[in-house]
């Protein structure tokens, strides 16, 4: 039994992997910034 | 602050990728006293935690440029998360209404988009200085910095200077936003924001971004069109570029900075006159474009120091090391000095390449 011990695991790990990959960022990224005067707002 | 959709950008599970466009987009505004307040205010916003990291551009508004950008570069610099090469760009107008404008229409990257845009090296007409160069000149003594001029298309574009003296004959020496250019894009990048202690003090055009680039060593490649003597109703337009950097000296004589400056390009024949500019004539024509070329840069540095008074290129760099101790150099007051500059230039000009073209006369 040995053997399917291993083999499990190995299933395991792969299933975590790409859950990884599916899951989103937990990171919204800025790509830019406009800065506006008080007057004109800060963007 | 315009933040990336990644589902947008790479299809998310969706097996035939993004759909690219304005959806790659989103934006969020909010009133602030700095950057990271911004940052803070926007995480209560959004459900995902605001990442500086992959920012590609930081735009100025030209009223808070006026008013002095060091504070901002300060936050730059300390920051872990915005990147060295990080653009940044002077708005002509408000820079919420750029950013709210920008359809990165082919690309399906928005990061990719701003790179595109503002450090690319096939085009000469703004600057290309990054965060890194914009902190090291609001800190140093010896050098001012120029920031890219951005705007949105004007529906009624100002008639912009035309050059008639030979380095980029017949073009306009257009600003941001001036450009009667039909496109579905309504932003526009050309020319310079000239800056002294941290302040915009007056805009540059597009050909003197060029001369700028030229002269910092920036410059790699462009199409520039040139007067030919012969035929000033048939301009010459040619691929140049920059394979050497200038070879800049500076001296102190008399208390007063003697620079000089010496340029090397090279070019491609694109657009002639096929009338009669063959092989045996390319010596006259690399003659004339290396006084076209001096004149521009001539007239430029003048403009530095009688109009501007400020140096821009960074020859303060090159003027410390004349000094033995940096405190001297600081004693010396370059940045005051700077306007009593002479200057000697030097151009070194030469066609490489004919194109696939090359008449022999007889």
């Amino acid at each position: 039994m040995k053997w399917l011990k291993t083999a499990c695991i190995c299933v395991v790990f792969v299933l975590s992997g790409c859950s990884e990959i599916i899951e989103p960022s937990d990171l919204a990224y800025v790509v830019a910034i406009g800065i506006d005067s008080a007057n004109r707002k800060n963007a | 602050m315009q933040i990336a959709n990644p589902i947008a950008i790479s299809g998310g599970s969706n097996e035939e990728g993004g759909e690219g466009g304005e959806k790659t987009i989103s934006e969020i505004t909010v009133t602030a006293p700095t950057i990271y307040s911004a940052v803070n205010i926007a995480n209560h916003l959004n459900s995902k935690k605001i990442s500086l990291s992959h920012t590609a551009l930081i735009a100025f508004c030209d009223e808070i440029a006026k008013n002095g950008v060091n504070d901002f570069a300060d936050t730059i610099a300390r920051s872990e998360e915005l990147r060295p090469n990080t653009h940044i760009t002077v708005v002509r107008g408000s820079a919420k209404e750029y950013l709210s404008e920008i359809k990165p229409t082919n690309e399906v990257n928005p990061v990719q988009y701003y790179k595109m845009i503002y450090g690319v090296g096939y085009t000469g007409f703004i600057p290309k200085n990054t965060s890194q160069k914009f902190y090291i000149s609001s800190v140093c003594d010896y050098r001012d910095i120029v920031l890219p001029l951005s705007a949105l298309k004007k529906d009624n574009p100002e008639n912009s200077e035309i050059m008639y003296e030979g380095f980029e004959y017949y073009t306009k020496n257009y600003l941001a936003g001036d450009v009667d250019a039909q496109s579905e894009e309504k932003t526009q990048s050309y020319g310079m924001a000239i800056m002294s202690g941290g302040k915009m003090i007056a805009e540059a055009g597009a050909v003197e971004a060029e001369l700028y680039n030229i002269l910092t060593g920036q410059y790699s490649q462009s199409e520039v069109t040139y007067k030919d003597e012969r035929t000033p109703d048939r301009p010459v337009t040619v691929t140049q570029s920059q394979q050497k950097k200038p070879k800049i000296r500076v001296r102190i004589v008399n208390q007063k900075p003697e620079i000089y400056i010496k340029i090397f390009l090279e070019a491609d024949l694109h657009t002639i006159s096929g009338q009669y500019l063959i092989e045996e004539e390319y010596d006259n024509f690399e003659t004339q474009a290396k006084e076209e070329i001096k004149t521009a840069v001539d007239k430029f540095l003048k403009k530095t120091v009688s109009e501007y008074q400020s140096d821009i290129i960074g020859f303060g760099d090159y003027a410390k090391r004349s000094f033995k101790m940096y405190d001297e150099f600081i004693e010396y007051g370059w940045s005051k000095r700077y306007p009593e500059s002479e200057f000697i230039t030097e151009v070194d000009f030469h066609i490489r390449r004919s194109g696939l073209v090359d008449r022999k006369q007889g």
